[in-house]
């Protein structure tokens, strides 16, 4: 055999190679656009909300956090954190599956897009292209989906980390010619065959394949090397992980997964949802009895002391992300992925004890490029009801997006806030 | 085509005093990414309208389908398979016509599973799946009509022939060629979404083939592909009448692989599904993996026992048998069975009659620790009667009161629902709730909580006939036997599964039940022989 088969290939580099990444053995081709903005990553850490008394850091002042029970964990960042609360969603994230949190548009929104999905299409507009525009990972697979927005349509996260994983490092670099032309012909039959489905369907009928054409022509894009990310260095992918037990465990792995795909510049944009807001499963010893988050932990729960205790274990995983982010050099230059990343802790709801989104908060952190305005002693900004998607501006802007035409509520600012970065 | 977003306007819409911006049923697709290659393109996908037949689709197999496809194909529950597909989940179902796409990141998934099963099938399955092995004109035709009309679930155009057969020919090997054509046909459109086209009648409809007819019987009976038999007879011409529909389906339900997909139905519609990974605070570690495995049979088995007994609706609320293994049964503090499951008597007073006395329903519909009131009836009201609950307003007090002395959860639950705010909704919840009190968080009986005595009395509100009081769960399922909501509620979800779309032929369904002897089973056979099943509206 003249050919070099993928079997053959697969003896070589070992069987994992059949999953695995081939970064960690090219070297990446130079960046099509370096970045947009100050921020190169932005990391996106959504949960439910929470009870705004427990978590609310009483006595903090701007340039100053007093943690609470809740927010203590989070302390090993402090002189790049940023604590806001008191902002409103002005409805749009006042109740269970409200698609607010993240889009700024409640049920009846028209336009929802979630700020990922919004950011990654003005990188990808200004030519920041990576290999995948964007992750959506985590949240719990027996529940309909309300978080993740794009053109109106509620998006699914991947649920398995290891689904995630292959679709992150799935091979697609440093294959032989032969199996890349096999790959190549097998999308050119598919495309051929969804033209002919098409062909016999509504418009509906249509744009449902014509995502399919999409999904295959960013495959197709990964194949040629036409969306390259800004690498130049080498990154290594870890191991394929193991099915998570719960689906709190499969999100810390969806994190470090991220912050990997990051580190290979595999993709600017990652969101990582802990948990939903229907049910979510906990059975973690540092958290206590187990029990489902909403309905035994926030409702059935009083004083709360496993909402604490889930808060400030998620507190862990957020600065366990950003420690695995100052270890990792950033691909695009500039000191450690850390430094070029901007993390947002985000969540579905404000108060989630009332079933409210008038008092929405989100932690910030990351060195992100330089964007975020710091203190040694942390900052705690009151967003004196100011409109949630804000917030959700804000990280916008860190990754250098000025126009907000097209996110949130055209009805309430669409910028980002006051004091929060330069 | 008109087209309507599944959303508030085809719910009912319980309380008042309930009303928020409600959220709409339109539901997650595709898998965790946008996509790389065009522009954003496209909208929001919206369910078409479906009075009496709806619009020719595609419809994405599900996980679940796509798995089951790959194994009886290659006959081989070793064939790789995974999280490949993102299933959407609407009204709790991952059925959706709609909202189940390939976007995304799906089709890297999907290379990535391809060329894993044709690495596997080279090397385990290729003596197998072809008689000669040689790189002439015949042979890998031979194989690719074979295993293609398989995969494609009809046979394969001749141009779609001559496609595989020129990656075939690209190849140097035999293997390599079976390599290319496995990878490539498990990427194909034909193979991962099923087709309702049909072609243009003279009534201006479009029937189904019978190809597509095949493969709607099969994947709504067995989750699965058509197998032999039904392939041959589509083959045949012998699939184009309702006789030739009812043939099939009697097969279909007595074979095993029916209990597969009778069994997700099962678990979506009473929301059960997840119950092998709710967290449960048991003090006494006896709900074990297998005893929630054993639960979850349980009730599948009862219901498998009505659908195939041709029993009444009203059977699955007023059985006085069950079906359990000794473990199961020792969990239960019941005799009777044996290592295997097996049809058991249940001894009197010993627990409620039906599904609803099942531990599957009460551990799922309960707190951690704790039986809830809440849970219990908003499962009657939206699974069993088709009614939606609007979640609590913003800023109500949710807070259920801790546990002090010996208060009993109807007593928490009281004093929750005594602000005449949360009442308007908790209503028509709690009330309801309160039946399954004998009943803790953990399917067990129980006669006292905390030294009181258990007072299972309550009320179903709202029905057509006035507020139904109850006593006890009996009561409850008593009631809901004899209930028209309750069969047009399971009407309405085993149609959804089946089509993929909500309220789809309605009326010729409700026509045929009522002239049925009101199984279980006459709903499955007035869904199979309604406009929907079998024929398309002319666009």
């Amino acid at each position: 055999m003249s050919k070099l088969t993928r079997r053959d290939f697969a003896k070589r580099v070992g069987l994992a190679a059949l999953f695995a990444p081939f970064m960690s053995l090219v070297n990446r081709a130079p960046a099509s656009a370096a970045a947009l903005g100050k921020a190169k990553y932005l990391l996106i850490f959504y949960t439910n909300g929470t009870d705004p008394k427990a978590w609310t850091p009483a006595g903090s002042t701007l340039n100053n956090i007093v943690f609470s029970t809740m927010t203590q964990t989070l302390s090993p960042l402090l002189a790049n954190l940023v604590l806001v609360e008191k902002l409103s969603s002005n409805g749009s994230a006042d109740n269970h599956a409200a698609p607010g949190g993240l889009t700024g548009q409640g049920y009846s929104g028209q336009s929802r897009v979630s700020i990922d999905q919004f950011v990654a299409d003005k990188l990808k507009a200004a030519g920041v292209t990576t290999p995948i525009p964007s992750l959506v990972l985590g949240s719990v697979a027996s529940q309909q989906q309300n978080s993740f927005f794009r053109n109106n349509q509620p998006l699914s996260p991947i649920f398995s980390p290891v689904a995630a994983y292959d679709a992150i490092f799935g091979s697609v670099a440093g294959v032989s010619p032969n199996l890349l032309q096999r790959r190549k012909s097998a999308l050119d039959l598919v495309n051929t065959e969804l033209k002919q489905l098409s062909s016999q369907l509504d418009s509906e009928g249509r744009q449902k394949l014509e995502l399919h054409a999409d999904s295959i022509r960013a495959v197709e894009g990964r194949l040629s090397g036409g969306a390259s990310g800004s690498g130049g260095g080498s990154c290594a992918s870890g191991t394929r992980p193991a099915a998570a037990t719960q689906d709190l465990l499969a999100s810390v792995t969806h994190l470090d997964l991220a912050v990997t795909a990051f580190s290979c510049d595999i993709t600017r944009v990652a969101a990582v949802q802990f948990g939903h807001d229907q049910s979510t499963q906990v059975a973690i010893d540092e958290v206590g009895n187990k029990g489902d988050w909403h309905n035994d932990y926030i409702h059935s729960d009083n004083p709360r002391t496993r909402l604490a205790n889930l808060e400030r274990w998620l507190g862990e995983q957020f600065v366990a992300a950003a420690t695995k982010l100052k270890a990792l050099p950033a691909p695009t230059g500039g000191g450690t992925l850390f430094d070029q990343t901007l993390m947002v802790w985000a969540r579905n709801m404000g108060d989630a004890v009332a079933h409210n989104g008038s008092d929405m908060r989100f932690v910030f952190s990351g060195g992100a490029g330089g964007y975020l305005t710091t203190s040694p002693t942390g900052r705690y900004i009151d967003g004196g009801g100011d409109a949630h998607q804000r917030a959700l501006c804000s990280a916008a802007a860190a990754m250098g997006i000025t126009s907000f035409d097209g996110f949130g509520d055209a009805n309430f600012a669409r910028t980002p806030l006051d004091s929060i970065g330069k | 085509m008109t087209s309507r977003k599944l959303g508030l306007s085809s719910l009912v819409v319980l309380a008042v005093g309930c009303g928020v911006d409600r959220p709409d049923h339109g539901a997650s697709a595709g898998g965790g990414g946008s996509d790389a290659g065009a522009d954003p393109g496209g909208g929001e996908l919206v369910a078409p309208a479906c009075a009496t037949r709806g619009p020719r689709i595609t419809r994405r197999l599900s996980n679940a389908q796509l798995r089951n496809t790959l194994q009886a194909v290659f006959q081989d529950t070793t064939v790789p398979t995974g999280d490949i597909l993102t299933d959407p989940v609407v009204l709790g179902f991952k059925a959706d016509a709609t909202q189940a796409t390939v976007r995304d990141l799906d089709s890297q998934l999907i290379m990535n599973n391809a060329e894993a099963v044709a690495d596997w099938a080279v090397t385990k399955k290729l003596g197998q799946l072809t008689s000669c092995q040689t790189m002439d004109a015949t042979c890998p035709r031979t194989l690719i009509q074979t295993l293609g009309k398989k995969l494609y679930r009809e046979p394969l155009a001749q141009a779609t022939v001559d496609a595989y057969a020129a990656l075939f020919s690209a190849e140097t090997s035999f293997a390599d060629g079976t390599r290319a054509v496995i990878s490539a046909m498990l990427q194909s459109p034909y193979v991962l979404y099923r087709r309702e086209l049909g072609t243009l009648g003279s009534d201006g409809n479009y029937h189904l083939t019978p190809y597509e007819l095949a493969s709607s019987l099969s994947y709504m009976l067995t989750n699965g592909p058509p197998d032999d038999t039904l392939m041959s007879a589509a083959d045949q011409g012998h699939l184009t009448t309702t006789a030739d529909l009812d043939r099939e389906a009697a097969r279909l339900l007595a074979a095993p692989q029916s209990e597969v997909a009778f069994g997700q139905f099962v678990r979506s519609w009473l929301s059960i599904d997840d119950l092998p990974t709710r967290a449960k605070m048991d003090p006494s570690n006896r709900l074990t993996d297998a005893v929630r495995a054993g639960m979850l049979q349980e009730t599948v088995s009862v219901f498998m026992n009505v659908l195939r007994s041709n029993a009444k609706v009203s059977e699955l609320f007023t059985a006085t048998y069950t079906f359990m293994d000794q473990n199961l049964a020792s969990y239960y503090g019941l005799g009777g069975a044996s290592s295997t499951f097996q049809r058991v008597e249940l001894p009197a007073n010993t627990r409620a009659h039906g599904i609803l006395g099942e531990g599957a329903i009460l551990t799922r519909h309960a707190l951690a620790d704790r039986s809830s009131p809440v849970q219990r009836g908003k499962l009657v009201r939206e699974r069993l009667l088709c009614e939606e609950i609007a979640p609590p307003p913003p800023n109500v007090n949710t807070n259920i009161p801790a546990p002090t002395g010996n208060i009993t959860t109807r007593e928490r639950y009281q004093e929750h629902s005594a602000d005449p705010f949360c009442n308007s909704c908790h209503q028509r919840l709690d009330p309801v709730g309160f039946s399954f009190e004998h009943f803790d968080a953990f399917g067990h009986k129980r006669d006292q909580e905390n030294g009181q005595p258990i007072d299972s009395t309550g009320t179903l509100a709202g029905m057509t006939s006035g507020d139904v009081a109850l006593d006890g769960l009996d009561s409850l399922s008593t009631y809901l036997a004899t209930s028209q909501a309750v069969s047009k509620c399971l009407v309405r979800y085993m149609s959804y599964n089946a089509y993929g779309l909500d309220h789809c032929s309605e009326s010729s369904i409700s026509d045929e039940l009522a002239k049925s002897d009101g199984s279980v089973k006459s709903i499955v056979m007035a869904v199979i022989h309604a406009p929907q099943f079998t024929t398309r509206a002319a666009d």
